[in-house]
């Protein structure tokens, strides 16, 4: 039907009308307004003023009809706002009220209804009848047609308000919101920490102090505080003086396997009161362990050592040492029964045959061994780091002595023929640093498009690396680190090198439940997605795989995974935590099982976290919604007016048809 | 009424009776049995009698309000008993109420009737198989009666069994539940005596958990419920002590010198908790010279030296002597003369637990001259008794130089650097076979002293080579050694905690090659060998002592540095045995020693203070001389060392405990019970414990949290949370983690083809690089 649309005014013509069925009732509306009129022209033709009357009362009430059959709309420069209370850390106030429309629609969430209700101001106020909804995202469905939102409290998470974006449709016009945020609680927000560790590894917690705006100010001392970091005997080992807004690090050596919760505490510098203490829960596990392969020209304290340590803790290490011209004695530890073949085999060689570098994971090798390679097994060699092996060159004289260095080492910008010195420095990487000097070798070897492992403390290289393919090389200018571990310091020895064997031994292969995210808040009844990967294509073995959720209660849920569109290796699957407390998932595929175990907080823990997270959250989707929205907002009009005119209008005809026309008969009579 | 009336009527009266007190037996049974089952089941419950009497009361007084108004004691009177007869029997011909009606102006017919009637009632009572009136039968409530009370008395008994608490709370901190035991400790009475010389008062306590000196003499005197049985106390790990009964009590008095934990027991089982005994051990005094600070202090000839020494010692309970052993070096080499000598101090200042003492040696006065040395020890006994404990402090030496010795200090000498104080390994060996000689004339003390001392000198000449061949983990503090008591030879040179067994590994013999991959298997390496005829391998061998580990640095040629690696190697043996009184197992590894000492000094090369050199890289044609077609390459397996036991054990019941603690719920009993793996990690670990306790007496207290553990079969014990927390704290700090091989994981594979695509176009890119 035809519409009018003008600046300010919006007409659709009947568009109330069903359109499957318009032309019969548009018809039918002109043929009984002919017809009303016919019969009044018939019946007061000799009544001239009346039949006037008449006829406009007649026209006046058909009117009013297609009227209210044509939607109407007026332009409005602030459309009708619905106002959502959702929970706030900090109680809210009778002010957050305070500018809220009479008209406006006022819905709480079940949790803020619950801590609001029990407030004296709250129940006080007139205006507000108790619409709850049980999930703030459940607005759009209490009200489907708002278009502007004001949320007051701390507001959504995100995936609330994913979920509020997709139930309300695409076609659906643009959604402004205005946001009403609770005032900032004190308490560390901005957390991050490893989920899942490995025995020995650093676990760094960071995080940014938020204080409460009441509480950030006074003098320095006043605005101090202290964030603890205590391990489960309850011992503070490590700690950190910061200030509101600033950020801290804490670090600690994780002991041994198992579910591990430590205290994060914040207490006041002054006084030292903990003013919060959250829970730091994390799964220490034990990895795969790599494949080692020592191959060396003459023995040495330094791979002794390291093989001593790398087979007490369970890993298969094959050592080959050379004796005499083309003669190695090859050691193989902790090699299961069935992988042993004859010790009188002549044949120790792994460089002759790729298939048997392609076994190990990572390749220490002492330069000259390196120089004194065939042509062939250096090919070999290649190949299999560009496969994912990686090496470890120590270094000695000969790197800088040769000319003709294997492949592998083609990218390191090796000086030749400088004097080589021995020189003395303290080691650091990662989050270690030695307390004793060691001796390396004085040189500097750059590497285009390289990576440092380990530095000395003026800044030099120690171990410098490159990427060769899916492998990685690293030559290191040091053959003494040995010293730590007779020195009695067996864990600094022992983190040195398993930094090195995850920086540079090959990618496990083995499946991998993939933690939660460093940042991620599990909070129970919240969706989690948990992904596994493989090392196959899952779009055609999904089947294969197992994944199952064990919650607290500990009964098992099969979950259906879906294979990430993006890296076909991985397939996710969400879980929607019904309690807090220690879960599980695992992942099961030809009769290996694996599992990883996970800690979901309760709603009540990390206030300020939580917080954070939703004001964010909310900051973020109102600046989405800001690009898709439209600055003009159409209102329609009321019908009430229009109905109550027809009312009128029906009235007044049936009077004049009641009361007048019996005059009439009378008179005529 | 006639008199055969009232007869008659009697008799009926005296059945109502008879019917009355029927009834009333049945309902007194039946509401007895109502109440004797809430009384019982209240006391069951509760444990309070007077809360089951008041209920049961309370359960009898409605049930009477119920019952009695309802009884039927009120419809047995006469009339009603004969209206009932009248309706039981016709015989009677409804008349029966006659016979309770006066007789007086009856009618003859009335009269007749009563008469008639009377006899038929006098025939019906005399007749024994006619019931007049409703029997009431009792057996029913009887039995029911009796089912009540054993079913209270039954759930009673087994509930006294099962859950008998250990009611002398005061006496335990601890409350454990118990297996089946009637018995309890009714009181239980501590006196602990601290030995005399230690000063401390006496103790008297009620806690069976006892914390004493070492020596002191415990006496326990208990009371037990039942005093008709024979109690025992019995030490882990030693034999039963019977108490000895006094009247009601029981006592026992025991010396206490060890750490430990203990129960009370009878032929039935424990009766109480596990206790402990935690004993401060009395140490040996400590003494730090505080001047001179270094260990060889040097005067040059032209100075007349006038040294001083200033010595603060300390002891637990209090000092009782103290001197100075000195011995003057005159001459040199196998020359050497020494004269030994004890000095007394110049000034004391005697505290009383804390001694500073002050001496100014004079060299002219001890008839020394340029080129003597002196040699110093301080001895200090402690006022323990019956033997007091002897500690020596470092030996201090004084050189006071001539002209030639000046330069002998120069950097870089490293055979001829030893100060005369050293004995030579040579003069060690006359010293041993001496020693061995002069045993039959020797008493036992004198010969363990003497032997000990002997293990000293080797091992302070053990340390000097040591520390001159980069032995880092060898400490060579010269910390204070402490003279043990007699036949109680402590080998134990090194202070540390466990972890020292451990790092044993850097000890000069596995330096040199003991420590390899596995045990060793000499058969199998012999086939191995076999195959090798060149020699070459036997030379590797026979000189590596590595039994086929060969990356223990090459050792093959004549290198001073590995000769005297050997040679200490055969120094820390002879040591042992000379520490442990057997110069006869000592002296072949003194002469193996001296053998490889000799050979490094003919090796000519001076070797410079630092482990760490690295040789020059030597060709392959200087390497590779002469025919080495027989030189066979070969294959090896080895299986890993075992994990350190204890740290094993450790993890194992942490992780163990970690779980239960965080799967229990506050205020439940855990129900993890114990397992194989953790009661093996528990037997494992309280030796060691109580081996700790020696040294830390608040050990023992974890030993008895891992036996209550065992007794209840739990892995965590909620009524005994406190010390579950300090046993996992404990556990949590000894606990030392030692990083894995690991390899990295993520999810991206290299499978992936996106991977896969990366990885060659950064190695494409670098190859496009100049």
């Amino acid at each position: 039907m035809t519409s009018y649309m003008g600046e300010s005014l919006h007409i659709e013509l009947l568009g109330r009308l069903p359109s499957s069925l318009l032309i019969p009732l548009v018809f039918m509306l002109f043929v009984c307004g002919v017809v009303s009129l016919g019969l009044v022209i018939n019946r007061l033709w000799l009544r001239k003023v009346r039949l006037l009357v008449v006829i406009g009362l007649n026209i006046a009430a058909w009117l009013l009809l297609v009227a209210i059959l044509s939607p109407v709309t007026l332009r409005d420069n602030e459309p009708p706002a619905v106002v959502l209370v959702t929970h706030s850390e900090v109680p809210l106030s009778e002010a957050s009220f305070n500018d809220i429309a009479s008209d406006a629609s006022v819905w709480f969430t079940q949790r803020a209804w619950l801590s609001l209700s029990q407030t004296q101001w709250f129940n006080r106020l007139p205006m507000f009848r108790p619409k709850v909804v049980r999930e703030p995202e459940d607005i759009i469905w209490a009200e489907p047609t708002l278009q502007h939102l004001v949320v007051i409290g701390d507001g959504m998470t995100m995936q609330q308000w994913q979920r509020f974006k997709q139930r309300k449709g695409s076609n659906d016009p643009a959604i402004s919101v205005t946001l009403k945020k609770g005032s900032a609680v004190t308490g560390l927000v901005s957390m991050r920490w490893q989920r899942q560790l490995n025995r020995g590894q650093w676990q760094r917690v960071s995080g940014v102090l938020q204080v409460a705006p009441a509480e950030a100010k006074g003098n320095l001392q006043q605005t101090l505080y202290h964030v603890y970091l205590k391990d489960p005997a309850g011992q503070v080992v490590a700690q950190q003086a910061v200030r509101d807004g600033e950020t801290f690090e804490l670090l600690v050596n994780v002991k041994t396997e198992g579910l591990w919760q430590y205290q994060l505490a914040l207490a006041k510098a002054s006084d030292d009161i903990t003013v919060v203490e959250e829970n730091l829960a994390f799964e220490v596990t034990r990895p795969s362990l790599a494949k080692l392969l020592i191959r060396q020209s003459a023995p040495s304290f330094e791979t002794r050592h390291v093989k001593n340590w790398a087979v007490e803790q369970g890993a298969q290490v094959t050592v080959e040492t050379q004796i005499s011209k083309n003669r190695y004695i090859s050691q193989h530890a902790n090699y299961p029964q069935e992988d042993r073949s004859d010790e009188k085999t002549a044949q120790v060689d792994s460089f002759d045959t790729l298939s048997t570098l392609d076994q190990y994971d990572l390749l220490i090798i002492d330069a000259r061994g390196l120089m004194k390679l065939s042509q062939h097994q250096q090919d070999n060699l290649a190949v299999a780091v560009k496969r994912g092996l990686g090496v470890l060159v120590i270094g000695d004289s000969t790197l800088f002595t040769e000319n003709n260095l294997p492949g592998v080492l083609n990218q390191f910008r090796i000086s030749h023929g400088s004097t080589i010195e021995s020189d003395q420095s303290l080691l650091s990487w990662q989050f270690d640093q030695a307390g004793e000097p060691l001796n390396v070798i004085a040189a500097d070897i750059p590497a285009s498009s390289g990576f440092s492992l380990v530095k000395g403390a003026e800044g030099r290289v120690i171990v410098p690396g490159i990427h060769w393919g899916l492998g990685k090389v690293a030559i290191s200018l040091t053959n003494q680190t040995y010293q730590w571990h007779t020195a009695g310091q067996r864990q600094l020895y022992s983190r040195y090198w398993q930094f090195l064997f995850e920086s540079l031994a090959r990618q496990s292969l083995a499946p991998y439940l993939l933690p939660v995210e460093n940042d991620h808040l599990n909070i129970a009844r919240q969706p989690l997605p948990r992904c596994f990967s493989v090392n196959e294509n899952l779009y055609s073995r999904l089947a294969d795989y197992a994944l199952r959720y064990e919650g607290t209660e500990g009964k098992p849920v099969a979950l259906i995974p879906l294979v990430d569109e993006v890296n076909q290796n991985m397939a996710c699957g969400v879980i929607y935590p019904a309690s807090s407390g220690w879960q599980r998932i695992t992942l099961s595929a030809n009769e290996e099982t694996l599992s990883h175990s996970f800690y979901v907080y309760n709603e009540s823990d990390w206030p300020a976290w939580q917080q954070q997270r939703k004001h964010n959250a909310g900051k973020r989707m109102q600046s989405a919604m800001q690009t898709g929205l439209k600055q003009t907002y159409w209102t329609e009009i009321s019908l009430w007016p229009l109905w109550w005119g027809l009312l009128l209008m029906c009235s007044l005809l049936w009077i004049e048809r009641k009361f007048w026309t019996n005059r009439i008969d009378t008179g005529s009579t | 009424m006639s008199s055969s009336q009232s007869a008659v009527l009697k008799l009926l009266q005296e059945r109502i009776q008879v019917a009355k007190w029927r009834y009333t037996r049945r309902l007194s049974l039946r509401l007895s049995c109502i109440v004797i089952a809430v009384g019982g089941l209240s006391f069951a419950v509760s444990g309070m009698w007077w809360l089951s009497a008041t209920l049961a009361l309370l359960t009898l007084l409605p049930c009477l309000l119920i019952a009695l108004p309802q009884s039927e004691l009120k419809k047995l009177h006469l009339n009603n008993v004969l209206l009932h007869l009248n309706q039981q029997f016709t015989v009677l011909q409804h008349s029966a109420q006659l016979l309770s009606q006066p007789t007086q102006g009856d009618s003859l017919l009335k009269t007749l009737q009563r008469e008639r009637t009377k006899q038929a009632l006098q025939t019906l009572l005399e007749d024994p198989h006619v019931k007049l009136l409703p029997d009431y039968p009792w057996q029913r409530a009887g039995i029911a009666n009796l089912l009540v009370i054993a079913l209270v008395l039954g759930g009673g008994y087994f509930n006294s069994t099962t859950e008998l608490p250990f009611d002398e709370v005061a006496l335990t901190d601890n409350y454990t539940p118990l297996p089946p035991q009637k018995n309890l400790i009714e009181s239980a009475q501590v006196s602990i005596t601290p030995p005399a010389y230690t000063g401390l008062p006496d103790i008297q306590q009620t806690s069976l958990d006892i914390a004493a000196v070492t020596g002191s003499t415990v006496t326990w005197k208990l009371t037990f419920s039942d005093h008709q049985q024979s109690y025992f106390l019995q030490l882990a790990g030693q034999p039963d002590i019977a108490l000895l009964q006094q009247e009601e009590a029981y006592t026992v008095t025991l010396p206490v010198e060890r750490a430990g934990v203990y129960h009370i027991k009878n032929k039935h089982g424990i009766i109480g908790s596990i206790h402990s005994i935690a004993v401060t051990a009395d140490t040996a005094p400590q003494i730090r010279i505080t001047e001179p600070t270094s260990t060889i202090s040097i005067f040059a000839k032209s100075e007349q030296p006038t040294p001083r020494l200033s010595v603060q010692m300390n002891d637990d309970f209090g000092i009782s002597k103290v001197d100075i052993l000195a011995s003057v070096a005159k001459g040199s080499g196998e020359a050497v003369k020494l004269r030994d000598e004890i000095f007394e101090f110049d000034t004391i200042e005697r505290g009383d637990r804390v001694w500073y003492a002050e001496k100014s040696w004079d060299f002219s006065q001890l008839d020394m001259e340029p080129g003597d040395e002196l040699y110093f020890t301080v001895r200090v006994w402690d006022i323990r008794a019956p033997e007091p404990q002897l500690s020596r402090s470092e030996t201090k030496i004084l050189r006071w130089l001539d002209d030639e010795e000046a330069l002998a200090v120069g950097d870089g000498i490293l055979i001829d650097f030893m100060p005369e104080y050293f004995k030579s390994q040579r003069q060690i060996i006359i010293e041993t076979k001496q020693l061995i000689a002069d045993r039959e004339i020797l008493s036992d003390s004198d010969f363990m002293a003497t032997s000990r001392s002997l293990g000293h000198s080797q091992s302070d000449l053990k340390l000097k080579y040591g520390q001159y061949l980069g032995d880092e983990f060898d400490d060579g503090t010269g910390a204070t050694q402490r003279e043990e008591d007699e036949g109680a030879p402590d080998v134990e040179v090194k202070d540390g905690d466990h972890n020292d067994e451990h790092e044993h590994d850097d000890s000069p013999q596995l330096a040199a090659g003991d420590h390899s991959l596995t045990s060793h298997d000499h058969g199998h390496e012999a086939a191995t060998e076999s195959d090798d005829k060149s020699g070459y391998q036997q030379i590797i061998d026979a000189f590596g002592h590595a039994h086929g580990d060969t990356d223990i640095g090459v050792i093959g040629t004549l290198s001073p540095k590995a000769l005297m690696k050997r040679a200490i190697a055969f120094m820390w043996d002879a040591e042992l045995q000379l520490l442990l009184a057997k110069p006869e197992l000592a002296l072949p590894y003194e002469e193996k020693a001296l053998t490889f000492l000799n050979r490094a000094r003919k090796a000519e090369r001076i070797y410079i203070k630092r482990l760490g050199f690295e040789p020059p890289p030597v060709s392959e044609k200087r390497r590779y001389q002469g025919d080495l077609s027989d030189i066979l390459s070969y294959k090896r397996y080895r299986d890993a060392a075992p994990e350190d036991p204890y740290n094993s054990h450790l993890t194992h019941l942490l992780t163990a405990l970690n779980l239960a603690r965080q799967t229990i719920r506050p205020g439940t009993p855990s129900k993890s019970v114990l397992n194989k793996d953790v009661l093996t990690s528990i037997e494992f670990l309280k030796p060691a414990f109580i081996e700790q306790a020696q040294t830390r007496p608040a050990m023992v207290s974890h030993v008895a949290t891992l036996e209550k553990m065992q007794l209840a079969d739990r892995l965590w014990l909620t009524e005994c949370d406190d010390c579950m927390r300090q046993l996992y704290n404990e556990l949590w700090r000894q606990l030392t983690p030692v990083a894995l091989p690991s390899q990295s994981n993520s999810e991206y594979r290299s499978t992936n083809p996106m991977v896969e695509a990366y990885s060659e176009h950064l190695l494409n890119s670098a190859e496009e690089q100049p």
